[in-house]
């Protein structure tokens, strides 16, 4: 009895420092699995930025694919500032499904990237535990250029006729100040292929200012066309319009994207698809687009 | 003889053990929560970057519009966050060659309980997205 007993002294104190142990673990544990959850979802996170910023520059061609190159590199330095050891690669396709190539041609109608990143993660409290001093992280992610089927901003409110020609009219309110509005920020509704865009009065002096203003917050106003426009690569694409082409019933049938003319009432030069934020045309040849994350 | 003195040892030790073992585990507790927290408003501020993007931005320069400001606002608070309100939410367009280019949001005086106090984030956590809405940066 006595031995047992003084065999029991200092037991409290062994338990207690192996429940200190143990909560200690557990606490690294759980802090090191949250600073590794966290690493994994900021570094999607870049990597979308990426993939997304790549995407916007596509439109077709070797210009193109060299400013998606650029502005992807300019983003993932820009995102990850003071990380070390984190890369990058970079690979394009036609379509979000792939297949993917490092080196594309910009023949090669590209419209998606899937970017995977690559990061190293520091264990902290956690170092102690295991042997490694540090874990891999990786992501993949997809982005490309979608289409839009309903046009719900920045539609102006003209239309391209069957001939090819600006059609005007297509304004919800006779006011001049809401006329200028609408033409400076688009339809206030959403328009898809198959409606029909009523005709309203339309006040042409007002059109013809607006229009002439819109072309003027273009950094570029000047370029006559859109090969020189984008030759230049001066433009901030004010004047890069996104416009519904109608049929002789004023049915939507397509949309485009349209440069505006400088020093001519009411004229545009069709340049391709467009693609909402890029201020260049998109990939394809007709429609609106936008671009997206593909999960 | 020697169960004497004993007498109520067991009691002292668990209070010792207890004195011990409580404040560290409730510290535990804090700082695990703190880093549940930080995480959880950076998801909140990367869903706010990424839906703001993608929104019409209606102002000409790096500022934005109320309106904008509050659309990318309300995609932060949509998490839910406790504590979190509109102005510890910093919003901001970058413009590059003439045109926005990235949005902005971060998180500014928000406080997140840490064992012994409290810490004050000041513009962290940040999150980026490229624009890739309509740009309408209308006279009004």
């Amino acid at each position: 009895m006595r031995r047992n007993k003084s065999q029991q002294r200092g037991i409290v104190v062994v338990a207690i420092c192996l429940c200190l142990m143990m909560m200690v673990a557990g606490l690294g544990l759980g802090v090191d699995l949250n600073r590794l959850m966290a690493a994994q979802t900021a570094l999607r996170g870049d990597a979308e930025a990426v993939a997304l910023a790549a995407v916007l520059e596509l439109d077709g061609t070797p210009d193109g694919l060299e400013r998606a190159r650029v502005r992807a590199a300019e983003t993932w330095r820009r995102h990850t500032v003071g990380e070390i050891r984190s890369t990058f690669t970079m690979e394009f396709g036609s379509s979000p499904a792939g297949p993917w190539f490092a080196d594309p041609l910009a023949s090669d109608k590209l419209s998606a990237a899937r970017i995977t990143a690559h990061s190293t993660f520091s264990l902290s409290l956690l170092r102690s535990v295991v042997s490694e001093k540090t874990l891999p992280v990786d992501a993949v992610t997809r982005a490309a250029q979608t289409p839009v089927e309903r046009v719900e901003s920045g539609l102006l409110p003209f239309a391209i006729g069957p001939e090819g020609q600006l059609l005007d009219g297509m304004t919800t309110a006779a006011q001049p100040q809401a006329t200028r509005l609408t033409i400076l920020n688009g339809l206030p509704f959403p328009v898809k292929t198959g409606d029909v865009l009523a005709a309203y009065p339309s006040e042409p002096i007002i059109e013809r200012e607006t229009l002439q203003e819109l072309i003027r917050s273009d950094k570029d106003p000047v370029s006559a066309t859109y090969a020189e426009y984008s030759r230049n690569g001066l433009g901030n694409g004010r004047r890069l319009v996104l416009l519904p082409v109608v049929d002789d019933k004023r049915r939507v049938t397509e949309f485009a994207a349209y440069l505006l003319i400088p020093g001519k009432t009411k004229a545009a030069e069709r340049v391709g698809g467009y693609l909402a934020g890029s201020g260049r045309r998109a990939q394809a040849s007709v429609g609106a687009w936008r671009t997206e994350v593909i999960r | 003889m020697m169960t004497k003195p004993r007498r109520g040892s067991a009691l002292i030790e668990f209070a010792v053990g207890l004195a011990i073992l409580t404040p560290v585990f409730i510290g535990g507790l804090q700082f695990f929560e703190a880093y549940v927290t930080t995480e959880r408003l950076q998801g909140a501020v990367s869903q706010g970057a990424v839906a703001a993007a993608a929104w019409p931005y209606d102002s000409t320069n790096e500022t934005p519009t109320h309106q904008f400001k509050r659309f990318a606002e309300d995609a932060v608070l949509g998490s839910a966050i406790p504590g979190l309100r509109r102005e510890h939410i910093r919003v901001s367009m970058r413009f590059d060659g003439g045109r926005p280019s990235e949005v902005e949001v971060r998180v500014s005086g928000f406080q997140v309980r840490v064992p012994g106090g409290a810490i004050t984030l000041d513009g962290k956590p940040q999150a980026f997205s490229p624009y890739r809405g309509h740009w309408s940066a209308s006279a009004r």
